[in-house]
């Protein structure tokens, strides 16, 4: 295009006839052009080369326009943060629960406790017929004294346990299933309990379960707040962007009546969304952030009391990545549909 | 460059344009005379696509306006320079940058831009206040700027919308010297203006319009029954 303008001129002052043809043939091109932009290479180049240096021109201008104005800009960045801080810190929270609850895990197992007395050559046999069911996957043996050696290790109760004389714990067969159908497996463990040497028999994976469930249950509760929170920031954002419209509309009709394409005009204020969400995006990054150590002291206290220790563990770079992309996407949208639907209204008169 | 054929434009009820038949050759200077009312500025308008007809069809460059898409409306723009009565400039931004927005547009940059938007404030005298906000010009030399801005992507068309119209008689007379030097090198110009007496003075086609008609075309005689004739 940048081409058959230069030419313009040129024959502008050769004679006015031939300036009006070739206008004429400007215009058709034009027109023929936007349809089939194969149509003369350098035509295209140069409309190519324009076209990005006017997108780079409008992202450092729109950039700029909200740093001339810090703490407007800050504002809207700080509502899209605390938007997506919100869900994203319960997100993990959640994913640090359910860290932690695979690292206690031997996940599904039945204990069966047996009596302290019971004979070696009983506890084998009952072991070989346990393991021919057909809901266990193996059945281990865990005698009295590697079962005191363990607790002692893992419970913090040590030094009591050697003030002890006799060692406290049965010897315990360990019985995963196969599965995790609670009725079939009630019903096996009827069936062990009745066995002579058989004190008791504990399913401990019961809880697990409920945990898992409420684990399922929260990863719900967070994808519905990230929903309407995402939504929230598509509605700021777009209302942001209106006003921003609305403060400029002098400018859009002179864009428009000089020759501007609505995707130029659309740009700048494009380019507006997505820098507030980017800005947005950080700094809920750094909300998280200054959440996670202002929570990681109490957490770690908690994890002393109970002899153990908890790694609170963030964000990865790529999640982060992430977040800040849908920061991004979200508030873009919020910007599209504010140009989309003002934009067509603004006409000149 | 310019056609009407049987155009008529309809606001509500009321008949804008009725029937409207004109050609003017490309490289003719002419003036749109008429009360406030008559029809001028929709004929402007519908030139540039800012309204569309309700009958009959436009032509400009050999081009049929109905045939134009929504999409393509910018695309004559960029084509067709236009002059408003209020200068319609962007009082944030220099001399220079509302000059250069057109070209902007077109995707001109660097010293390409430079050198054009140069040579176009150079037609118009005011080189020498590229830097200065338009809010800090006076009137005449705003309507200049708006000129520069409407030559610099060399149109070959160019409309105005009452140029002289907040203007002092000698500013006037430098405008439309202005207008024609630009038509000397070939430019298409269509004025709208009610100056009858800068019209005389011009000795140039002169529309008259009345009530969306076509009332007078030609030269003013220079008795002044003719202007009469030509306000409707």
């Amino acid at each position: 295009m940048a081409e058959q303008n230069r030419r313009i001129p040129r024959a502008n002052r050769r004679s006015e006839s031939r300036s009006a043809k070739a206008s004429a043939r400007q215009v058709k091109r034009e027109k023929s052009n936007s349809r089939d932009s194969t149509s003369g290479f350098a035509v295209y180049n140069a409309k190519l080369a324009a076209y990005f240096q006017h997108h780079k021109a409008s992202a450092s201008k729109s950039l700029m326009q909200l740093v001339v104005a810090p703490w407007q800009s800050f504002l809207t960045c700080l509502v899209i943060a605390i938007a997506l801080a919100l869900p994203s810190l319960l997100y993990l929270f959640l994913d640090n629960v359910q860290s932690q609850t695979h690292q206690w895990d031997q996940p599904a197992q039945i204990s069966v406790y047996l009596h302290k007395d019971a004979k070696q050559t009983a506890i084998d046999q009952l072991q070989q017929r346990l393991s021919e069911n057909a809901v266990t996957d193996s059945v281990t043996f865990v005698s009295a004294e590697a079962g005191l050696s363990q607790f002692q290790s893992v419970s913090g109760f040590g030094d009591i346990l050697d003030s002890l004389e006799d060692n406290p714990i049965p010897p315990v067969l360990v019985i995963t299933p196969n599965q995790l159908e609670l009725a079939q497996l009630e019903a096996f463990t009827a069936q062990v309990r009745t066995n002579a040497i058989v004190e008791s028999v504990q399913m401990d994976f019961e809880w697990l379960a409920k945990l898992e469930q409420l684990i399922r249950l929260g990863g719900r509760i967070v994808a519905a707040l990230s929903l309407i929170f995402g939504l929230a920031v598509v509605l700021v954002i777009g209302n942001i962007i209106r006003l921003a419209i609305a403060s400029r509309i002098d400018e859009i009709v002179i864009t428009k009546l000089v020759g501007g394409t609505d995707a130029f005009v659309r740009r700048p204020f494009l380019y507006t969304g997505m820098w507030y969400g980017i800005g947005g995006g950080v700094l809920a990054l750094v909300i998280v952030v200054i959440a996670q150590w202002w929570l990681s002291e109490p957490i770690s206290k908690l994890a002393q009391l109970y002899q153990s220790q908890i790694d609170v563990s963030g964000f990865s770079f790529s999640q982060s990545l992430m977040i800040i992309a849908s920061a991004c996407i979200l508030s873009s949208m919020g910007a599209w549909l504010a140009v989309s639907r003002h934009l067509a209204e603004i006409k000149p008169e | 460059m310019i056609r009407f054929d049987r155009v008529s434009k309809r606001y509500g009820n009321q008949d804008a344009l009725s029937e409207l038949n004109f050609e003017m050759q490309t490289g003719e200077f002419a003036f749109l005379t008429g009360h406030s009312g008559a029809g001028k500025s929709t004929l402007l308008k519908l030139v540039m696509l800012i309204e569309r007809p309700t009958r009959g069809q436009v032509f400009v460059n050999q081009l049929n306006l109905n045939r134009l898409s929504d999409r393509q409306i910018p695309s004559l723009r960029r084509n067709v320079g236009v002059v408003f009565q209020n200068h319609q400039l962007l009082n944030d931004r220099n001399v220079f940058d509302n000059v250069a927005l057109p070209l902007q547009i077109s995707g001109y940059q660097g010293k390409d831009m430079g050198r054009r938007v140069r040579a176009a404030l150079d037609k118009v005298g005011l080189l020498d206040k590229e830097k200065q906000l338009p809010i800090a010009l006076s009137g005449g030399e705003q309507q200049r700027v708006g000129i520069a801005r409407a030559v610099v992507n060399k149109p070959a068309l160019l409309l105005a919308d009452e140029p002289t119209g907040n203007l002092d008689p000698e500013l006037s007379a430098e405008v439309m010297n202005l207008f024609d030097q630009f038509n000397q090198v070939g430019v298409t110009v269509l004025i709208a203006s009610h100056d009858i007496a800068l019209i005389r003075t011009m000795n140039r086609r002169v529309l008259g319009l009345a009530d969306g008609k076509l009332v007078h075309d030609g030269e003013l005689p220079s008795r002044s029954t003719g202007s009469r004739n030509a306000d409707g």
